[in-house]
């Protein structure tokens, strides 16, 4: 073989190699974007470590993302709020969506709304429990409210805030719970209501039955105090020393067919994370 | 020149996600100038992003969503000592007029109690690559606090303002272009508040 045809020969190779080389550079880059790099169930462990507010201005409207996980191919998100919106409306899901840094869009369905409706600001909050189908493995997205954005980081420390302030205590039926937060002086109100779309009509919770704890492990009980609802409670406790609620008891009265009340008494031992 | 204007895109699209993902105060009563910048900077309505827990912050830090300062042992005499009139001692209840360089990690720390209100005890200039100030505040107890940036040129609001309800050490970083500005700390319920911050 002559020197000119082994050089040719050495070219078309780099040449192919090369073509080799970008082809494997552009179809890593593809996996790198949507975040398949993160293995599964590794990804199952990320969440967000605290809560992420926004805050608009005007009359101290906020929106907290209290708790952010994935789940399979779903993020699952609660809001807290004081934002008046009609919590009856079909249109809520319409004021919320993700995107993630490859403009990936992802609508919320709205899987819990609870609120008291007889409140208003600045007592008025509300909890929405949803999810979304995303693409890939986002780690780190926005969560877009009209032309707000929130940024949300997702981390895989232990610090996280998987069922945090919303969760079904029945393992048989749906019985959602959320417990809405706030301070009045310097004590935590906590305060325990039903998702308001679900055939339940009204749950109470007896003071005896609801003890928190905090991640020193000090315990604390609800103090004696008059209320404005029997399932508001209050505690000489901090959010920001990682709350648990533990629940023993709760009595649930539904709407039946004939529109009128059948209760029951659930009992157990749940364990909601409060912020 | 073209490098110029690269160099003014790049800051221009920095300072965008800056303003848009944390914090944007918008001027009430910014020049037309102020105006046309931040027109390009911010979104129509001001609006807070705030960030609580250590372990929530350190992956926003690390995300680069929230901007970081490099603690200095020699800046720890920098502590400025915030009370109001109803404490023994009287500082910070006027608006400040000395002068501090916020730029090349030249951040201040300080401590406050108030019932009422009270200034910051400096006029920062935000660094001028990140063109943003931020404060990180620690609350002693659970407690509603309301920061008011204010121009120091002429004394005029930057944003309306943000009502905070905090009871972690939290974070809240503030779009600004060059220039002085100040702050005005409010208790919003007229209870004593307490705590220490970091204004970087």
């Amino acid at each position: 073989m002559h020197t000119k045809e082994k050089v040719k020969i050495i070219v078309l190779l780099f040449m192919l190699f090369s073509a080799i080389a970008f082809s494997c550079k552009s179809y890593y880059k593809i996996f790198t974007s949507n975040n398949y790099s993160i293995d599964m169930d590794e990804y199952l462990s990320y969440a967000l470590a605290g809560t992420t507010q926004l805050i608009l201005s005007n009359n101290s409207e906020h929106i907290k993302i209290l708790s952010c996980y994935p789940e399979k191919d779903k993020i699952i998100l609660v809001l807290e709020g004081n934002i008046p919106i009609d919590v009856h409306s079909e249109d809520i899901e319409s004021l919320f969506y993700i995107v993630d840094d490859y403009n990936n869009k992802a609508r919320l369905q709205i899987t819990g709304i609870f609120c008291d409706e007889t409140l208003k600001p600045p007592q008025y909050q509300w909890i929405i429990s949803c999810e979304a189908q995303v693409k890939g493995r986002p780690t780190k997205f926005n969560l877009n409210y009209k032309n707000y954005k929130i940024p949300i980081i997702l981390t895989n420390i232990k610090s996280n805030s998987k069922h945090r302030n919303a969760f079904n205590i029945s393992e048989s039926g749906n019985v959602k719970v959320a417990a809405i937060t706030r301070y009045v002086d310097t004590l935590l109100e906590v305060t325990l209501i039903s998702d308001i779309r679900s055939n339940i009509a009204s749950i109470d919770c007896f003071k005896k039955d609801i003890v928190l704890s905090d991640k020193n492990g000090n315990i604390y009980y609800a103090l004696d105090r008059n209320t404005y609802n029997v399932n508001t409670f209050y505690f000489d406790a901090k959010l920001s020393d990682e709350l648990e609620l533990d629940i023993s008891s709760i009595n649930v009265s539904y709407n039946d067919a004939e529109n009128s009340h059948t209760s029951i008494m659930l009992k157990g031992n749940w364990h909601m994370l409060l912020r | 020149m073209i490098s110029s204007k690269k160099n003014l895109k790049h800051l221009s699209a920095t300072i965008l996600s800056l303003a848009i993902v944390l914090s944007v105060f918008t001027p009430a009563e910014a020049s037309s100038a102020d105006k046309a910048f931040l027109d390009d900077i911010v979104e129509s309505q001001p609006y807070a992003i705030v960030v609580t827990g250590a372990d929530n912050i350190a992956a926003y830090k690390e995300a680069g969503i929230i901007k970081s300062y490099t603690p200095d042992s020699s800046k720890l005499q920098n502590i400025d000592v915030l009370k109001d009139a109803d404490s023994i001692s009287i500082m910070g209840t006027s608006i400040p007029t000395s002068p501090w360089d916020l730029g090349n990690n030249n951040y201040r720390n300080f401590t406050y109690s108030m019932s009422t209100y009270l200034y910051s005890n400096y006029k920062y200039m935000p660094d001028a690559y990140s063109l943003d100030i931020w404060h990180e505040i620690t609350p002693d107890q659970p407690q509603k606090l309301k920061i008011q940036c204010y121009k120091s040129s002429d004394n005029s609001t930057w944003g309306k303002g943000f009502e905070l309800e905090i009871d972690d050490v939290a974070y809240a970083g503030i779009a600004t272009p060059l220039g002085y500005y100040y702050f005005k700390y409010s208790s919003i319920e007229g209870k004593t508040i307490s705590g220490s911050g970091v204004v970087y």
